[in-house]
């Protein structure tokens, strides 16, 4: 057994805490919020929502520390506490009243990005403010310089919608109708937006009868004390997995965005510094950009929630996400920076990019030292599909927001997924025909996109194609990644294709490459007939493509995920197009020839262009592993001898 | 009735089950064996032999089988391949794009990745065509561009074939073109179209339904007539048999293999009948279903005498996560009416487990029938909650699975002193309560997903509790959720096999229909519900009238309408209660709508109108001969006469831990076969049947009805209820 590290052994100090009724607690608890999470996504009127489960659903003792929290998004739920804290902030529990109803959406205090609009509603006993319940999901409009409120064209929190500081809209169990009116005034399509507040509150109210119920049965003292036992609980469970799987040391990465959405022409840069030592984890974000004048910034609390989301990632998902298991981990992000900008720069891409940008920056930071649990970077490509306009045969404005799905990275032992959706997958795609039934717009494919994995002794998933028609006058805003640099690949695996993403003019036949465009526009109109391409990155490969089973890569032929064209360039493999037959003698005549042809070195992490920082990177991480050690991951054999 | 034997037998996860009427002596019989892997059928023989019933007196013989969820699990089906709308053969593939487990970015099989494709992709063909969301034809169908299609599955020797064209849910005509010239050009293939299994919308989903039912169809139907082939050598007179089906309805075997998405839940529907039944035998229409065997715990609600259903299913998937889209859970979504059944891995054979911080858990993981509990000493080291309900002196020894299992109560004991009392520090015996009290909690949960979640209050229920575990556990789940009273019917472990035995023929259609409810027609209703009658085969063509544009008569077809408000993402299902509908139908469903949907989410709109995205028709028809068949009236003694205790069913007594702290009790222990009609036991107490032991904790008691159930109610709810039995 691992020895642990670090860990106080320390009986908890509460002795009254008995293990069963912690769980028997924790699971009332999760009820509780999974209840308020349904009824959210049952009752909702987003397409994310209610087919993509786009939400977090948490409840919070009385200081707004989170107590639990229900599945779904999970970077909601953890940058919530900071909106809940921001609440109390503004109002104490003797201005809060039965039957009151919070709101908010800005990112500056816990919001993810102004689209993310959460609620708040305090639970009562006995008069008493003791816990509240709270939810969030992503508007599809919340006004702003571009429908959709997403676009990454924006250089001020200003343009990019409707700022809902933390108020109240539910007074006493009626409606604030004239901050109502206010919000829907300045929002598009503004009676879905109401029947998204409707469906939120309604989701709060499941989520504190349920915990009004737990306080009558326990009583509140218990209820509370049982509450922090669970936070406790979720902290020593986090800390024996840091000391338990991580080993000590300080490990570095770099990560990239294409762009910033307003100054093109150059990457935005990331650095991850990533210290273990016992069972704490320090994450420094020293040394990244300074906050961009375009909207990739991420504000605080999103930065701490990318963080946690991606350690959790690694660690067995029975561990309660509450306030207890953010506590080993301390966060490093300088003002003025990306990850902590100051007011009022942009964050409409934060979320949808920055934060998938941390996570693998975290992987990354990881790689070299735990490679059997890191696998090859994600798709990792944003991916934000706003279609607007006014449906003339249903006589209807509309907003629509779309994401799309990629592959995932090749990892020891096993290759990547296709078309799976970025991050904790509870996210849903929008099904075809209920897109068509709804919305002017008409879809002609959705295809694997053959040759696009990242070539790999484990190969990445495959990316999407999508293609959507457009029926009538149909406006997208588009937001992208992956137009610049592939999603990596890992000890000498291949980076994933990259994005590709066009606009096809029906009329004059031509062909607009968003990508070239640095992968975000605003809006771009489209006429009846003109479609909107979309092909998403596949996920990079792990270990060298040259050691891949030869039958693999003839399966992945038959079944037409790869190419026999690529095949051969990419993984030495000679397939016969008719049977699908491995040639071995040339298979091995080839590898040999191609093994020699290329350069001395396979890298640790390749991007599929050279980038400074990466190369220095590189260095770092192979010299961490050694030589060996390298090339038994790469191609799954001991060096020679 | 016509005189004869009525069969059901029913195929579970550990044990096969029998439950047999005589319409000549009035009498039950009820059997249990083994579950034989891979060959069920021979499990079945084996119980029917056993059972000494008489096969050539058998008028009926109704099934409830697991072979359709078995074979996905396997991998075991025919090759089958698919045929798509051009741009769309990855639709299985793409699916929802959502990972089996959320967390976790590696793939494995049932890790975070998603289960393998019932259809290569090489095998996933593309037909040129293309229908628009309103059903107009965008590109008519390429039919000689087929021939390709056809040679390859030829070719490749794929002989079962589903079609699933984008938007065919609303205009089929391209499906049919295409089974038309598979008829033609390859008559041997088995054709599955996606707008006969199944024609509601969303693409990815209508389409596993399709590859599910053409994948399984070869088997199923193997399957079937090789049981009734050995039923028949063994004197069956019968041309075929029944086969319930997920909504608790039951067809002939020819439909269960042209159709057998409908069989995924067949034996968990047939309990959920009997419960139904059993509640209407003694005046209780709003019931809770509990159902608890050895890996699983399920409920359904029965309110008002209704069973509620849910349109959508995932088979093979984890525990927990059977209903819904995508692919949450694992698993192959299928759109199929199936009773609103919630369950998760909690059972006698649920295994317990200390985490990384020293908390206890316990499930989904299920010691199964091999290696089982500790305590069948078959090699199982991993402490279940048997182990912990025998420790804890709850069961008889003795009386495990009808005295076949020899258990070891010291096995039992070690196992929970190994893996759970040591590492937490507790006494054995308070870690055996604590394995109780967390499965209880699990289960707790089960029952609020289908009562509490959906705006219903469990305190206005019954539960009736089945499956050979759950008699141990029901009256402290009803404690936790004040239930009020717990019903235990006779041979709980083959009450779904009961159910098999008693329930009418019915059958169940969905047809997805996307219309606002202002702009609904009558008569265009009218024609969906005859075309929907008319596809129920079996149908009889019941007393119906149809007045075009007035009003239409159902007859003993049961409709209901799936409603939201315009831009919702989820139906509630709306029930039509009435035989005749017609003009005042659109203000009656808006009426409904409004106050479910309050009721489910706290408000509604006033000004919004609301669409029906489908109607369900379901059709009961008495085609058989075996409506009237009562639910066991078993052998009972008379009432005693006076007030004597039912001290001669008394049978020992048994040391029983039911609290923390609080010391073992000595607790009279009482033969069920023995008790009578009328008696009352004070808790606690225990009652041991050959199956199964029924527990009345301390501060309850039980009654005995007329039926013969085990009536257990808290004392303090006592005096607020009913009496039972009347």
């Amino acid at each position: 057994m691992t020895k642990r590290r670090g860990v106080s052994t320390r009986s908890k100090a509460d002795s009254r805490i008995d293990p069963v009724t912690l769980q028997v607690l924790r699971n009332s608890f999760e009820t509780a919020c999974q209840e308020a999470g349904i009824t959210l996504m049952r009752s909702s009127y987003t397409p994310m929502v209610k087919e993509g489960a786009d939400f977090g659903a948490a409840i919070f003792d009385g200081n707004g520390e989170m107590i639990a929290s229900a599945g779904f998004v999970m970077a909601h739920n953890v940058s919530m506490p900071f909106s809940v804290k921001a609440l109390l902030g503004e109002y104490d529990h003797g201005e809060m009243h039965d039957g009151d109803v919070f709101i908010t959406n800005d990112p500056y205090i816990g919001s993810n990005h102004l689209p993310d609009v959460t609620l708040i509603t305090p639970c009562f006993e006995k008069g008493e403010v003791v816990a509240f319940s709270a939810n969030r999901t992503h508007w599809a409009d919340v006004g702003g310089m571009f429908a959709g409120s997403m676009s990454g064209t924006g250089t001020e929190i200003y343009q990019e919608g409707v700022r809902i500081p933390a108020l109240r809209i539910v007074s006493r169990g009626r409606m604030n109708d004239e901050v109502l009116r206010l919000m829907m005034a300045n929002m598009r399509v503004p009676e879905d937006r109401e029947g998204d507040l409707r469906a939120q509150i309604s989701a709060n109210n499941a989520g504190i009868r349920k915990f009004s119920q737990i306080v009558k049965k326990y009583g509140k003292g218990m209820t509370l004390r049982y509450a922090e036992a669970l936070k406790d609980y979720a902290e020593e469970l986090t800390r024996n997995e840091i000391s338990s799987t991580i080993p000590e040391g300080k490990y570095e990465s770099v990560e990239f965005m294409d762009n910033d959405g307003v100054v093109l022409d150059r990457m935005v840069k990331l650095r991850l510094s990533l210290s273990v030592k016992g069972s704490n984890l320090v994450a420094d974000f020293t040394g990244s950009d300074s906050q961009s004048l375009g909207a990739a910034n991420l504000t605080y609390p999103n930065t701490v929630a990318a963080l946690i989301e991606a350690m959790r990632f690694l660690f067995p998902p029975y561990i309660p996400l509450n306030e207890g298991s953010f506590r080993p981990v301390t966060i490093i992000a300088p003002e003025g920076t990306l990850v902590n900008p100051r007011f009022p720069a942009a964050t409409a891409l934060g979320p949808t990019g920055l934060l998938k940008i941390i996570r693998w920056a975290y992987f990354a930071a990881l790689a070299p030292v735990i490679p059997e649990k890191i696998a090859a970077s994600e798709y990792n490509a944003t991916g934000d599909f706003i279609a607007s306009g006014r449906d003339s045969v249903r006589n209807r404005p509309y907003v629509l927001y779309t994401l799309w799905e990629g592959g995932s990275g090749g990892a020891l032992g096993t290759d990547g997924m296709h078309a799976i959706r970025h991050g904790v997958g509870a996210l849903m795609n929008t099904p075809v025909e209920v897109l068509e039934a709804e919305y002017p717009i008409m879809v002609d494919q959705v295809a694997l996109r053959q040759d696009s994995d990242g070539a790999g002794r484990f190969r990445g998933g495959a990316g999407v194609v999508r293609r959507y028609k457009a029926l009538d006058n149909v406006s997208w805003s588009i937001a992208t990644e992956k137009n610049r640099i592939g999603p990596w690949g890992l000890f000498g695996g291949k980076s994933g294709a990259r994005s590709d993403v066009r606009v096809e003019r029906s009329e004059k036949g031509e062909t607009i490459s968003i990508s070239k465009m640095g992968g975000k526009v605003g809006k771009i109109a489209l006429a009846k007939g003109d479609v909107l391409a979309l092909m998403s990155p596949g996920g990079g490969g792990f270990g060298d493509p040259l050691s891949r089973n030869p039958d693999y890569v003839s399966r992945d032929c038959k079944e037409g995920y790869v190419s026999i064209e690529r095949a051969k360039e990419e993984y030495g493999v000679v397939v016969d197009p008719q049977t699908f037959r491995v040639d071995e003698d040339m298979t091995k005549e080839l590898r040999d020839e191609l093994a020699s042809r290329r350069s001395a070195k396979l890298e640790v992490f390749s991007y599929g262009v050279e980038i400074p920082e990466v190369n220095e990177i590189n260095e770092k991480a192979r010299r961490a592993i050694g030589d060996a050690r390298f090339h038994y991951l790469s191609t799954g054999k001991n060096p020679a001898g | 009735m016509v005189p004869g034997i009525f069969i059901g037998v029913d195929i579970g996860g550990t044990f096969t089950d029998i439950a047999c009427y005589d319409s000549s002596s009035k009498r039950w019989t009820y059997g249990k064996t083994l579950t034989r892997y891979p060959d069920f059928e021979k499990g079945v023989i084996e119980v029917i032999n056993e059972s000494s019933n008489d096969l050539r007196r058998a008028e009926k013989l109704v099934h409830g089988t697991t072979i359709v969820t078995n074979t996905v699990i396997e991998g075991k089906g025919g090759k089958t391949g698919l045929v798509t709308t051009r741009g769309f053969a990855d639709v299985l593939e793409v699916a929802r794009s959502d990972k089996a487990v959320p967390h976790g970015h590696i793939q494995e099989k049932f890790g975070p990745g998603r289960p393998t494709h019932l259809v290569p992709r090489h095998l996933r063909l593309e037909a040129d065509e293309r229908v628009a969301y309103d059903g107009s034809i965008i590109r008519p169908l390429d039919e000689k561009g087929l021939s390709s299609v056809i040679s390859a599955f030829k070719s490749e020797g794929v002989d079962l074939v589903a079609v699933s064209l984008i938007n065919s849910y609303v205009n089929p005509i391209h499906e049919q073109k295409i089974r038309r010239v598979f008829g033609a050009e390859y008559p041997e293939a088995s054709v599955h179209l996606s707008s006969e299994i199944s024609p509601t919308i969303r693409e990815y989903e209508r389409t596993s339904t399709t590859v599910v039912n053409a994948y399984v169809s070869k088997v199923t139907s193997s399957y079937l007539s090789s049981l009734i082939s050995q039923l028949k050598t063994l004197g069956y007179r019968k041309d075929d048999i029944s086969i319930m089906t997920s909504a608790g309805g039951i067809v002939n075997s020819g439909i269960a293999a042209t159709r057998p998405v409908l069989l995924v839940e067949s034996g968990p529907a047939a309990g959920v009948i009997a419960a139904r039944e059993l509640g209407m035998r003694t005046g209780r229409t709003d019931v809770i279903s509990f159902d608890m065997g050895g890996t699983t715990a399920k409920a359904a609600l029965i309110d008002k005498g209704h069973v509620t259903f849910s349109t959508q299913y995932k088979v093979a998937a984890l525990a927990g996560h059977t209903v819904g889209r995508g692919s949450q859970g694992g698993g192959y979504p299928i759109n199929t009416v199936v009773m609103d059944i919630a369950e998760a891995g909690a059972g006698g054979g649920s295994i317990a487990w200390i985490d990384g911080a020293g908390a206890l858990h316990v499930g989904p993981q299920s010691a199964g029938s091999n290696p089982g509990p500790a305590c069948y000493g078959f090699g199982g080291a991993e402490p279940t909650v048997t182990d912990s309900n025998l420790m804890l002196g709850r069961i008889n020894p003795s009386s495990l699975a009808g005295g076949r299992l020899r258990v070891s109560k010291s096995m039992a004991k070690r196992s929970i002193h190994d893996k759970v009392a040591r590492s937490l520090d507790l006494t054995d015996v308070d870690a055996a309560l604590g394995i109780i009290e967390i499965v209880n909690a699990n289960m707790v949960r089960v029952i609020r997903m289908v009562t509490l979640e959906r705006g219903y209050d469990p305190r206005s229920y019954v539960m009736i509790a089945f499956g050979s575990a759950a008699p141990q556990h029901a009256a402290f789940l009803a404690d936790e959720l004040q239930i009020p009273e717990v019903i235990v019917p006779r041979e709980p472990g083959c009450f779904s096999a009961t159910g098999l035995v008693i329930a009418d023929p019915r059958e169940d259609l969905v047809q997805t229909i996307m219309k606002s409810v202002d702009s609904i027609e009558i008569a265009e209703l009218g024609n969906i519900i005859e075309r929907m009658r008319t596809a129920i085969t079996q149908a009889k063509k019941g007393s119906r009238r149809r007045d075009p544009d007035k009003r239409i008569e159902l007859g003993l077809a049961k409709l209901s309408f799936e409603m939201r408000y315009p831009k919702q993402g989820w139906e509630i299902t709306v029930p039509v209660n009435s035989s005749v509908i017609d003009d005042t139908l659109p203000r009656l469903l808006k009426d409904e709508f409004a106050k479910i949907h309050h009721r489910m989410y706290g408000y509604h709109f006033e000004n919004v109108v609301p669409v029906i995205t489908s109607v369900r028709l379901s059709l009961a028809h008495d085609s058989d001969g075996s409506s009237g068949i009562k639910m066991g009236t078993p052998t009972m003694r008379r009432a005693r006469r006076g007030n004597n205790q039912s001290k001669d069913a008394e049978v020992g007594e048994r040391d029983v831990f039911f609290e923390r702290g609080a010391g073992k009790i000595s607790t009279p222990v009482f033969d069920r076969v023995m008790l009578c009609a009328g008696d009352v036991i004070r808790g606690p107490a225990l009652i041991d049947e050959p199956q199964s032991t029924s527990v009345v904790p301390p501060s309850h008691r039980c009654e005995v009805d007329r039926m013969g159930n085990l009536v257990i109610l808290a004392r303090d709810r006592i005096s607020s209820k009913r009496k039972p039995g009347t």
